[in-house]
């Protein structure tokens, strides 16, 4: 056990027992008897409203045998509440929880408990810092880099710092590593909103904007030119195309930048373009490509039988588990 | 190779039944802080396998009333546990499925209507307790549970909706809270929180059209739906997606065959069960989700599902359509 749990500390006080008062035990467990004793303890702790040393020492015993009782992370924060008013130095003192809270964090990666926790401390820590964050940050995302609940913490912490310095190079450490990884392209985004949304008063200035957006265009046509088949990555470029010029898919050449992935699709008749004939079909590189292209043109007038012919091939070959929806893109635009 | 796939429901029956037996599968969904989750997951399942009365009626409402939280109102999610809105949701549809939502005291009720309404934040977004943790789940577990007692009202849908409209994400999905990475889940707790107030209709045609996208992308090509991109098929996204899909009325963008195959496969067709995947280790969690999957593709003579609410059809319809 990580805390030492001394039963003689705890001698006047009488376990609450767990009971759910019915015959048929429904839900009953098989608890071992430590167990039960520590969290006989800990319910009549609660239930006599006491928010001491020892009652804190309690919830980490608690907390090191059922990391998900979540009620325990409720009844520690109280006492992490009254403890902190009363400990001189709160700064101290919540430091030195947050270094219990890492060490607990390290032990359990799938706990996402954890996280809110650690952000209610951070809201009542006079002087909280990014700087100490990011180390536990990096760890948890480096052990499971698509971490839901710890991208998640990170995107709240530099909202709160207001400090986006890290985060691109962040992100493409984690893409370096998996080019797959949706968290990585996700979080690229939030940062380019952030950074490029009106409400950024770290003195960004129109051309700034415009040189980050265009930097990160750049940026997704390299890592699709390693990894054509991706879905993340094209993801992001319709994401920056959508959200800062209008969804328009033909700026700067992208669209041939796109068709470079789909063979000569567009060269093959209606005719060539059946089910039976799919074997004689080019393999392609991407059918993301060809469904980029396909919804570019799909807006526009005189490359409609463009799209059509795209979505078509994607239907009968290239993603053809996916044809009630290619089909629905193929019956809008004959409408 | 296995036989023909066939769903083997008496099996699953059997293990759902099993769980209150005291079997070493037990704890497994029986960790206290997700008790009376487990209990509306296994009765789910029975009512879809029209096998409900497996459990005891009586002793499921009085367990269910023994995890209310008389102090802050809602239901824990076992006895003397913190109420909490993913448990309170829990608790009340399983007494609607029992159709014994008036076992709740008036005080009770009340108490409970406070404390849902109560954790709604400033920007409409809910917390899950008075501890502050914001997610969309929390949005759908308020919405859905104030619906189900008929409590819904403008001043707590309008701003609600608005929060959930933030989380639309660049890609199509939805998201735990703004700018939050795309997941099935978060997707479905934000349509179905559309759809059970019906505002589906501040989704524009073309939203419709992405977030049906980013859904049927799910589909991997043995046939499984995964919970985000590049990650690996789980059973409890045939529910996930399945329903999204369903709610905005998409569901053949999915290949139905494929993704019964998958989930037939992650049967355990000796002690009964459904796992995440094939060969894995079943729990009813993935039980509850896998046949629900099935039932809305109307497949194996299935009890229909709502996919709003994750309830039978049956229970759903007694609802009160918002806004009244």
């Amino acid at each position: 056990m990580m805390s030492e749990f001394d039963v003689s500390l705890y001698s006047d006080i009488e376990p609450l027992p767990i009971e759910t008062g019915l015959d048929n035990e429904l839900c009953q467990i098989m608890y071992t008897d430590e167990y039960k004793q520590v969290i006989g303890i800990a319910r009549r702790l609660i239930s006599n409203g006491e928010f001491s040393e020892r009652a804190l020492d309690l919830t980490s015993c608690v907390i090191d045998l059922s990391p998900a009782f979540y009620t325990i992370w409720n009844y520690r924060f109280n006492i992490v509440t009254a403890l902190m008013a009363v400990s001189g130095d709160i700064e101290a003192f919540l430091n030195k929880e947050l270094d219990w809270l890492d060490e607990v964090t390290l032990n359990n990666p799938k706990n996402y408990q954890i996280w809110s926790y650690r952000q209610a401390l951070l809201e009542v820590h006079p002087n909280a810092s990014l700087k100490r964050e990011l180390p536990v940050l990096e760890m948890m995302i480096d052990e499971d880099t698509k971490n839901y609940h710890v991208w998640s913490y990170r995107k709240w912490c530099v909202q709160k710092f207001n400090d986006f310095t890290n985060e691109f190079q962040f992100a493409d450490s984690l893409i370096e590593k998996d080019i797959y990884n949706n968290s990585a392209w996700t979080h690229r985004m939030f940062v380019l909103k952030n950074l490029t949304s009106n409400k950024n008063e770290d003195n960004w200035n129109e051309q700034l904007k415009k040189e980050t957006i265009d930097f990160e265009i750049e940026y997704a046509k390299q890592k699709i030119t390693l990894c054509p088949q991706n879905v993340s990555s094209w993801n992001y470029l319709r994401g920056i195309l959508d959200k800062y010029f209008d969804e328009d898919y033909t700026i700067n050449g992208i669209d041939e930048f796109a068709i470079q992935y789909i063979d000569n699709i567009f060269e093959k008749n209606e005719s060539e373009l059946t089910e039976t004939n799919s074997t004689n079909l080019p393999q392609l590189k991407s059918s993301y490509a060809l469904q980029f292209v396909a919804d570019g043109y799909s807006r526009i007038p005189d490359k409609k039988n463009m799209a059509i012919k795209a979505y078509k091939s994607l239907s009968i070959k290239y993603d053809p588990i996916r044809r009630g929806l290619w089909n629905h893109m193929i019956s809008k635009l004959s409408a | 190779m296995p036989s023909e796939l066939k769903l083997h429901k008496e099996k699953h029956i059997q293990y759902i039944d099993s769980l209150d037996k005291k079997q070493s599968d037990f704890e497994y969904w029986l960790s206290e802080h997700l008790r009376l989750n487990g209990v509306y997951w296994g009765l789910t399942a029975l009512s879809l396998l029209n096998a409900k009365d497996t459990f005891k009626r009586e002793d499921v409402i009085k367990f269910v009333l023994s995890c209310f939280d008389d102090q802050y109102g809602g239901f824990a999610p076992f006895p003397k546990h913190d109420g909490h809105l993913l448990s309170t949701l829990s608790g009340l549809q399983i007494l609607a499925t029992y159709n014994s939502l008036d076992a709740l005291t008036v005080i009770r009720r009340e108490k409970c209507i406070k404390f849902i309404k109560g954790n709604q934040l400033p920007d409409g977004s809910f917390q899950g307790d008075r501890f502050g943790e914001v997610d969309t789940r929390f949005s759908y577990n308020a919405l859905s549970s104030l619906s189900i007692l008929g409590e819904l009202s403008s001043d707590v849908v309008d701003p609600a909706v608005d929060f959930i409209l933030k989380c639309y994400n660049f890609d199509g999905g939805f998201g735990s809270c703004p700018g939050a990475e795309s997941h099935s889940a978060q997707v479905f707790t934000c349509l179905g929180a559309l759809a059970i107030v019906n505002k589906l209709d501040r989704l524009s045609d073309h939203q419709i059209e992405e977030i049906g996208w980013w859904l049927c992308e799910r589909q991997l090509p043995e046939g499984g739906l995964n919970g985000r991109p590049s990650k690996l098929p789980d059973v409890c996204y045939s529910w996930w997606v399945l329903s999204s899909l369903a709610v905005i009325k998409k569901l053949d963008w999915i290949n139905y065959e494929k993704l019964r195959n998958f989930i037939l496969q992650s049967q355990d067709e000796v002690k009964g069960g459904i796992s995440d995947r094939p060969d894995n280790e079943v729990d009813v969690f993935h039980t509850v989700f896998g046949l629900a999957g099935l039932s809305l593709m109307g497949f194996d003579d299935l009890v229909p599902i709502d996919p709003a609410y994750c309830m039978p059809c049956s229970v759903t319809k007694e609802f009160k359509v918002y806004p009244y």
